[in-house]
């Protein structure tokens, strides 16, 4: 490494901003998961919808806006799980981000 | 059913394309755990032995362009016009044509094979510096026809598939006439134009009919630099303008796969 090199290195900040934010696109593409012959978002809109809902076979839209008819437990269950699972894993790799400089 | 990802690598005087392909094979095999198809010419492979599934084409030549804007001397012919002839080369029932420059860094890809749409690709990319440089690429042509990616191209052989690669041969054939009809640049063939106007007509000219990969692409541009800290984790370098002043920023990208344009930087990483 020449002295050039040397001096760029040891200026570069770390740009706390867009590691945000590639953090919060990256789980929010971990958040997609296919199920019932659709593609669903595990976020709190799809959980909250299914959880207001009691029969257990219904028929939403997927996120191409294709209905399915699906299994609300079993989507329920699998979104709920989807989402812990990458908020867990998010917020880990955020704490690490915020640390570094 | 079988799956895999297809990579074209034909390489140039200023770059070796083959080599990054091979790269990012080796990553595939490693984060999506899938076969991986090359395909290429002798020139590239110039007596070199590979370990993965190579396919021989002839070249097809999109014209002259310069491989970093940031420099004079880079200008090399870019051999980007095979991309018609992915259905009819590809050795699988559902493949992934990715570019050499894409790289596998999760196994994020293996969602867009349980998609029940035939053909995929991304409309939507982000710019991991956060300096929105990929904003202007958003539409493209007088008309603002609507921009999107050849970079990650999802197939399925189906008639739908079929059609689809039959569309992007008769694009690139006529794209004299298409550049005129959506007033683009025609001088540099682009497969980004070649497919978003396939998709356009496959879909009856429907913009909003057109199913896409259902997250952003996450790329960098030329002027992006690249170090590689450990197998999943990549620091980026790059200028910012804040308050008037260009100053120098770095930033770090974990298990998320990447659309590197600075090849020459890219380069570094595979040689380091």
């Amino acid at each position: 490494m020449n002295i050039e090199n040397l001096t760029q290195t040891v200026k570069e900040r770390f740009d706390y901003e867009s590691a945000k934010q590639v953090l919060k696109e990256k789980y929010e593409a971990k958040m997609l998961f296919a199920l019932s012959g659709g593609m669903w978002c595990a976020n709190p809109e799809l959980i909250t919808l299914l959880t207001a809902f009691s029969t257990d076979d219904i028929v939403i839209c997927d996120t191409y806006g294709n209905p399915c008819q699906v299994n609300r437990t079993e989507l329920l269950h699998s979104a709920k799980e989807r989402y812990q699972e990458q908020m867990n894993a998010w917020v880990n790799e955020y704490d690490e981000v915020s640390r570094q400089r | 059913m079988t799956r895999g990802i297809l990579i074209f690598a034909f390489s140039n005087e200023k770059i070796d394309y083959l080599e990054q392909a091979d790269w990012v094979a080796d990553r595939v095999n490693t984060y999506l755990d899938l076969p991986v198809t090359i395909i290429t010419d002798t020139k590239s492979i110039n007596g070199r032995k590979f370990k993965h599934n190579l396919i021989l084409s002839d070249a097809i030549s999109g014209g002259q362009r310069n491989f970093k804007h940031t420099e004079e001397g880079n200008v090399g012919t870019w051999y980007n016009s095979n991309r018609f002839q992915s259905y009819n080369l590809s050795p699988y029932d559902e493949t992934i044509a990715i570019d050499s420059d894409y790289v596998v860094n999760s196994d994020q890809l293996l969602r867009v094979f349980e998609s029940k749409h035939d053909v995929l690709c991304h409309r939507d990319v982000y710019d991991i510096t956060g300096t929105n440089r990929f904003a202007p690429y958003n539409t493209f042509g007088k008309h603002k026809f609507p921009h999107y990616w050849a970079t990650v191209l999802f197939f399925r052989k189906s008639k739908m598939g079929k059609e689809m690669f039959q569309l992007m041969e008769m694009v690139k054939d006529n794209y004299t006439h298409y550049s005129n009809l959506y007033k683009f640049s025609g001088n540099i063939m682009r497969n980004d134009f070649i497919v978003s106007i396939s998709l356009s007509i496959l879909y009856g000219h429907k913009l909003d009919a057109i199913p896409t990969i259902p997250w952003a692409m996450p790329s960098a541009y030329d002027d992006v630099d690249l170090e590689q800290l450990d197998d999943t984790k990549f620091k980026i370098s790059y200028t910012k303008t804040t308050n008037g002043e260009k100053k120098p920023y770095k930033s770090i990208i974990n298990g998320t796969d990447f659309h590197f344009i600075n090849k020459f930087a890219l380069d570094k990483v595979i040689h380091a």
